[in-house]
């Protein structure tokens, strides 16, 4: 039993330290890249990023450097793919939110998007209250929390400090569970739509899913669209303004 | 040009005989009913007369014979350099002969001839029914001979161009730009016109129009005769720029009534009711056409000051209070008066201190028609509010125009002001304030680039493949397990006594073969008290018997149900056995070392345990 416990730590520790590894070469390419753009050598400063991209990190800060120097590049539809994934890691990055809304304003497209049902609108602003990171603290710090007070007053002589022990555990088994219900919405993207973005100059949405449809309204690069259902190798996107059309899945980039 | 038409079977009447071929028509009132036989139309050209003095009016008439209308009116022949298009006018008539009706509409347009000369007027283009019919070509003949002064009457027995027409007349054909000319078109009239109505109107384009005032009606004698006279349009004109404008003619379409003429026909009275009380005929006009050039401003000379007012102008200025306390409203008034265009002065550039603060002006025009063309006077009124207290001086202001007359720039100024400001009472002398105005965007740029830490981290990480993750879940859940076992050992051993007994049995027993090891150097009796004290305290715990008074045969059947073997319980008696003989009747040379003993019971205890647990 004891055996156990401490392999199962032991692993523990060497896969932390594992990932540790992998992090100072990343960081250094993230450094490279800000120095060449911040030298106006803006190709060279998307290419290190891709490469902390390449080798399977991300941040909203990488995401968000990234779209900059696609911007300076002139590719709208990049850059707005990199602001709108940076904004799914911090939904409350001003830096990241007026950029986009500058590069938005440059789009070929406007829309007006519909009015969203107020709930998930509420729902919308919890989520993009807290970053990740936090989420995840608090989460953990909430569960020890609960640990702590329960075990207490397991242990605890009866009528001494046990309904304060016992409040404490409620309210933090609650707040746990309020926290991994919203860690597991950004994360597992629970009522979250499928999104992309346009990335060629103009795409003509068609009826249907097929080269026969008719078609009925053309988008532009950097447009912002849902995804719907796909048929094959065509999704049905839907405009924020609810206007709904077939496009081929090719001239569009997931968030 | 729009004609209009006129199904006037009594006009005929009023033609003088042995004039105009084709109108020498015999009316009478029952036409209408007669049928009319469809022919085909045919449409001829013909002059009221073949010779013309130069200056004398002549009529170029087009008859359409056999059609009711044309499909559109037929253009009259340019006839520029030869003569001067006057008016135009159109009647339909009736003739009847050998049994049939003829119907015939005749356009006529009024020429006066300008050249000497034999000439030729080109064939006129009539469309009729679908198909276009051209006229012969014409010969006029003028000759150098005055026309007479006495007008003729119109050949339809209408009015001639004499009786009715516009005049166009500028004050000045060439000025200067934005220097006023003054342009009217008065009407003439030799008839009763009932009404008149402009129908087309010179483009002002190129021009600031100021529309004046149109004249009451006056008697004017003219060539000898006398015309009611009206000015029907009226205005000053300032070109916007320099160069040659034209004012396109002005045309004037209404109605006369003609007085009731006596026919020679006896019959022909009965018949036409409109006689009695004079005709109506519909009259048109139109008027020459103006060219006007204007002149560009000479730039030699041009002070600093000029915003491009061409005329005379004169600056004065006034406040309403001379001394005022800070912060106390003065009214600056300044006032440009002149001819010309007020209304599009320019505005004044006013060097204002910069103690006081200044709110726009407010401007008053006053713009009339004077003696000397259009005239008035333009004020300026400011709000100044001075803010710091002392003897502030209000500049002088010049403004700059152009004189026509003199040709040369001249310049006006008002005498600077002084203004006396006193202290508030009660006022904390200030420095000027600085108005906050809002932060200006001079353009929208990308936010720079995160430096700091990027916080990497591995995508699509799951939590599950996290220690730290796994840490945190299991923790937690191993202290409460944790937890609640110890709450049940505690509960345990505070209920249940034979259970305490074991569990403490063995820190009693090794507590007492401490005491008796540190007693081993000493006093034998004392050691081995302890060690058979520790041994059967030991025992008589892990069974839950009574230490005092042991009885080794039930101690030993409660060990051996509880699966202790006869061997360790009979080494165990016998390790008791020699404590107690050591106590109290020690040998001088023991074959055993304390050290073997206390091994020996610890050996002991574990043996029984261990088969006691198993």
């Amino acid at each position: 039993m004891r055996t156990a416990a401490l392999a199962v730590f032991g692993v523990a520790i060497l896969g932390v330290a594992a990932s540790a590894d992998a992090l100072p070469a990343q960081s250094e390419d993230f450094r490279r890249g800000n120095a060449l753009y911040e030298q106006g050598d803006y190709e060279g400063a998307a290419a290190a990023y891709s490469a902390v991209l390449a080798a399977g990190f991300e941040s909203a800060a990488l995401y968000f450097n990234l779209g900059n120097a696609r911007y300076r590049l002139g590719q709208l539809g990049p850059a707005v793919l990199n602001y709108e994934r940076a904004i799914r890691i911090e939904p409350g990055n001003d830096d990241v939110r007026a950029n986009l809304a500058l590069v938005n304003g440059q789009l070929a497209d406007r829309i007006e998007p519909l009015a969203r049902f107020w709930l998930l609108q509420a729902f919308d602003r919890w989520l993009a209250l807290w970053p990740r990171g936090a989420v995840e603290r608090a989460a953990a710090s909430c569960w020890l929390l609960f640990g702590a007070a329960l075990s207490l007053r397991i242990l605890g002589r009866p009528r001494r400090g046990g309904r304060t022990l016992r409040g404490i555990a409620w309210a933090t088994g609650a707040a746990t569970i309020a926290l991994v219900g919203t860690l597991a919405a950004k994360q597992g993207g629970w009522g979250r739509p499928e999104e992309a973005v346009v990335m060629v100059h103009e795409v003509h949405a068609v009826s249907a899913p097929s080269d026969d449809g008719l078609t009925l309204f053309a988008i532009h690069e950097g447009t912002k669209v849902r995804i719907d259902r796909r048929s094959g190798d065509w999704v049905e996107i839907v405009l924020a303004d609810g206007r709904v059309g077939w496009i081929e899945a090719g001239v569009l980039e997931a968030i | 040009m729009k004609l209009r038409r006129t199904p006037a079977p009594t006009q005929g009447r009023r033609e003088r005989r042995g004039r105009g071929a084709g109108c020498g028509a015999l009316l009478c009132l029952w036409v209408a009913t007669a049928p009319v036989a469809a022919q085909q139309p045919s449409v001829r050209a013909y002059l009221n007369t073949d010779q013309a003095p130069v200056g004398g009016r002549f009529a170029l008439n087009v008859e359409i014979v056999d059609a009711q209308r044309a499909d559109t009116d037929p253009s009259p022949p340019d006839l520029t350099g030869i003569a001067r298009f006057l008016s135009a006018g159109t009647q339909t008539s009736f003739r009847m002969s050998g049994g049939r009706t003829t119907m015939s509409l005749t356009y006529q347009y009024w020429y006066q001839a300008l050249a000497e000369g034999a000439f030729e007027i080109p064939a006129v283009e009539v469309s009729v029914g679908g198909r276009t019919l051209r006229t012969e070509p014409l010969t006029l003949l003028v000759s150098g001979a005055t026309a007479p002064d006495v007008p003729e009457a119109g050949p339809l027995g209408a009015v001639g161009p004499e009786d009715f027409f516009v005049e166009a007349r500028a004050d000045a054909t060439q000025v200067y730009e934005n220097q006023a000319v003054m342009v009217e078109y008065r009407m003439f009239a030799r008839v009763d016109v009932n009404y008149a109505s402009i129908t087309t109107q010179p483009s002002t384009e190129g021009f600031w129009a100021e529309e004046l005032a149109s004249g009451d009606v006056s008697v004017t004698v003219r060539n000898g005769l006398q015309y009611a006279t009206r000015a029907i349009r009226r205005w000053a004109l300032f070109p916007t720029g320099p160069g040659r404008r034209t004012l396109a003619p002005l045309g004037v379409e209404g109605t006369a009534t003609l007085p009731r003429a006596r026919s020679r026909d006896p019959f022909a009275d009965l018949f036409s009711i409109p006689d009695l009380l004079g005709s109506q005929v519909p009259v048109s006009a139109l008027s020459d056409s103006l060219a006007i050039e204007a002149l560009p401003l000479p730039s030699a000379g041009r002070p600093a000051s000029f915003g491009g007012h061409v005329g005379t102008l004169e600056a004065t200025a006034a406040v309403d209070k001379n001394s005022v306390e800070a912060d106390e409203a003065v009214t600056f008034r300044l006032t440009l008066s002149g001819t010309g265009n007020i209304r599009s002065l320019a505005f004044p550039a006013i060097d204002f201190p910069a103690e006081f603060e200044v709110f726009p002006p407010e401007i008053t025009d006053d713009v009339g028609e004077g003696p000397q063309g259009l005239q008035g006077s333009r004020t300026y009124e400011y709000v100044l509010v001075p803010r710091t207290p002392g003897n502030l001086v209000l500049p002088a202001v010049e403004v700059a125009y152009f004189d026509p007359e003199r040709r040369t720039y001249r310049q006006t100024r008002t005498t600077p002001m002084d203004i006396a400001v006193t202290a508030r009472e009660g006022a904390v002398p200030s420095t000027p304030t600085r108005t906050s105005a809002a932060v200006e965007s001079l353009r929208d740029e990308i936010r720079f680039i995160l430096t700091g830490d990027p916080g990497l981290r591995r995508r699509n990480r799951s939590l599950l493949s996290s220690a730290p993750f796994w840490i945190a879940i299991l923790l937690p859940v191993a202290a409460v397990a944790g937890a609640a076992a110890a709450r049940r050992r505690r509960e345990r051993l505070e209920g249940d006594v034979s259970y305490a007994r074991t569990r403490r049995a063995r820190r009693v027993a090794k507590k007492r073969l401490a005491r008796a090891r540190a007693a081993a150097h000493g006093d034998s009796r004392e050691f081995h008290a302890e060690v058979g004290g520790a041994l059967l305290g030991f025992v008589a715990d892990k069974l839950n018997i009574a230490e005092a008074g042991f009885e080794r045969g039930e101690a030993s059947c409660a060990a051996r149900e509880k699966g202790v073997r006869t061997e360790t319980l009979e080494r165990l008696f016998a390790c008791l056995d020699h404590c107690d003989r050591e106590r109290f009747a020690p040998s001088a040379q023991s074959n055993r070392s304390h050290d073997e003993l206390l091994q020996q019971a610890a050996e002991l205890m574990n043996a029984f345990a261990q088969e006691l647990e198993s």
